[in-house]
């Protein structure tokens, strides 16, 4: 065999093996979102009509995962979660994608709070042009005990967070993480961005938010496979149900279908964990507009 | 984790082949100088639009190339084609891509057929089995992997220049399980 045709068969052996991945960085510890000053300071309050009407501790706990995509027109999204009659009374929501501009005339987690007559707590994850872009709680009953985490940074992604507090049920303190992942990840990449947020919670905690487990096997973060993707089953969800089942989650939501709907694509990417409660199926609201992913609720039985 | 670039390595094959293709270059004809335009001319469209003549060459019966998307699985695998006869050929592209620890193999054995074209200029239309397997490693201790396995179909149609190198650019749809997806595709190799 000649010297050209050996090095032409390693340099086309080589091309078959075709390897990238991103890096992913450093884990943090929770902080308390009190000691957070600057631009990323957090935010929290109550209607401004007056406070929530107390209520007793209930039996079962609704609590509702949605990414509101920037929660711009506050209003419009109050109107469409009332209008829904099984979110309209929720007593938890943990929101995605909620920002805050000072040329706005409030947080829009604080609208949002307000025009439902909920409790709220607006914690930012970075800056965005003159504002912030973050997680948020809304509640009926105290949120206590804020905490977050910087997630693993992603190469050529963005900060990203994991949101913890507690909601005093006057007896009980029920822990609550709100997430929201890094888009176009693999599913081995996506454990470790979520790792931090879950690996040493509390024996009893709900965890929720927007995952992101699409349906794609990524190439370097930009190319999804697409065809690949029909031929073998590449669906992250199911896979990050079986991480988190691995930790001792229940995964009510994994039987919910798809939480969005994109360029006719439905995805779910929306999730609820949940570990040392009683929990029932969840449910996807899709006639819920206002925003490109569909609320996600669940009924949790208090221990 | 490490990250490879592909461009360079798709680079390094083409310049690692070049003296291969030059290898495989036909000896030139000898020609009365008198007659040389015309007999160039009506060479050259014989080979456009009716192949190439009796007397030409050999035809290049074999084709190595690396392929940009496509039927790869991955953003580029590794294609071979044998032409049987002027108008069939078959052959297989497969690939075997590290995606963030995941690893996806990918083989894609397929029938050609050239319903329309010459020994250069081509039209042609493709169709075969996609069998790919792809493994998730853990990568975390809590956590065992998962692995899957499935097959599909592959329906491709483009265009090849076939002359020492090898061109093609096609469309194609990925029929499987998941359902069925348009994609689209880059061949540049060498017939041999």
């Amino acid at each position: 065999m000649s010297r050209a045709v050996r090095r032409a068969a390693a340099a086309l052996a080589a091309a078959t093996l075709g390897a990238c991945g991103l890096e992913v960085g450093p884990t943090a510890d929770w902080i308390d979102v009190a000691t957070v000053a600057g631009p990323l300071t957090a935010k929290t309050g109550q209607p401004t009509d007056g406070l929530p009407v107390e209520m007793a501790r209930p039996a079962t706990l609704r609590v509702v995962s949605f990414n509101v995509e920037m929660g711009a027109d506050a209003d419009a999204l109050a109107a469409a979660i009332r209008g829904n009659p099984n979110i309209a009374g929720a007593d938890v929501y943990l929101v995605q994608e909620e920002e805050d501009y000072p040329e706005e005339s409030a947080a829009r987690a604080a609208r949002l709070g307000d025009a439902l007559g909920l409790r709220w707590l607006y914690v930012p994850g970075r800056v965005k042009g003159t504002g912030t872009h973050g997680l948020a709680i809304m509640s009926r009953f105290p949120i206590t005990a804020p905490a977050k985490m910087d997630l693993p940074m992603i190469e050529k992604g963005q900060q990203r967070i994991a949101l913890r507090a507690a909601i005093d049920l006057g007896d009980l303190a029920l822990p609550v993480v709100d997430v929201h992942l890094e888009t176009r990840l693999n599913i081995t990449d996506r454990i470790l961005h979520l790792r931090p947020a879950v690996i040493d919670l509390p024996d009893t905690v709900l965890v929720a938010g927007d995952v992101n487990t699409n349906p794609y096997l990524w190439d370097d973060g930009t190319v999804p496979l697409i065809p690949t993707a029909q031929v073998i089953d590449t669906d992250q969800a199911p896979i990050l149900d079986d991480y988190m089942a691995g930790l001792g989650f229940a995964t009510p939501a994994a039987g919910v279908g798809p939480t969005e709907r994109k360029y006719g694509v439905e995805s779910r990417l929306d999730a609820i964990y949940t570990r040392g409660l009683i929990v029932g199926e969840a449910h996807v609201e899709r006639t819920v507009a206002g925003s490109d992913h569909w609320p996600v609720w669940v009924d949790v039985t208090l221990p | 984790m490490s990250q490879y670039r592909l461009a360079p390595i798709v680079l390094a094959t083409v310049a690692a082949l070049a003296p291969a293709a030059a290898l495989a270059q036909p000896t030139p004809v000898s020609v009365p100088t008198a007659v040389a335009p015309l007999t160039a001319a009506a060479a050259s469209a014989a080979s456009v639009d009716a192949g190439p003549p009796a007397s030409a060459p050999r035809r290049a019966r074999h084709a190595i190339y690396v392929e940009a998307l496509g039927r790869a699985g991955g953003v580029a695998g590794l294609g071979y084609g044998y032409q049987i006869s002027r108008r069939l050929g078959v052959g297989a592209v497969g690939s075997i891509n590290l995606l963030d620890g995941q690893r996806l193999y990918s083989l894609s054995p397929f029938v050609t057929l050239y319903p329309v074209g010459g020994a250069r200029h081509r039209w042609f239309v493709e169709a075969g089995p996609h069998l790919a397997r792809l493994v998730t490693p853990s990568p975390v201790p809590e956590w065992d992997g998962t692995s899957s396995n499935g097959i599909g179909g592959q329906l491709t149609t483009g265009y090849e220049y076939r002359r020492h190198v090898l061109t093609r650019v096609f469309a194609m749809v990925e029929v499987g399980r998941g359902g069925v997806a348009p994609w689209f595709g880059v061949d540049l190799g060498w017939a041999l």
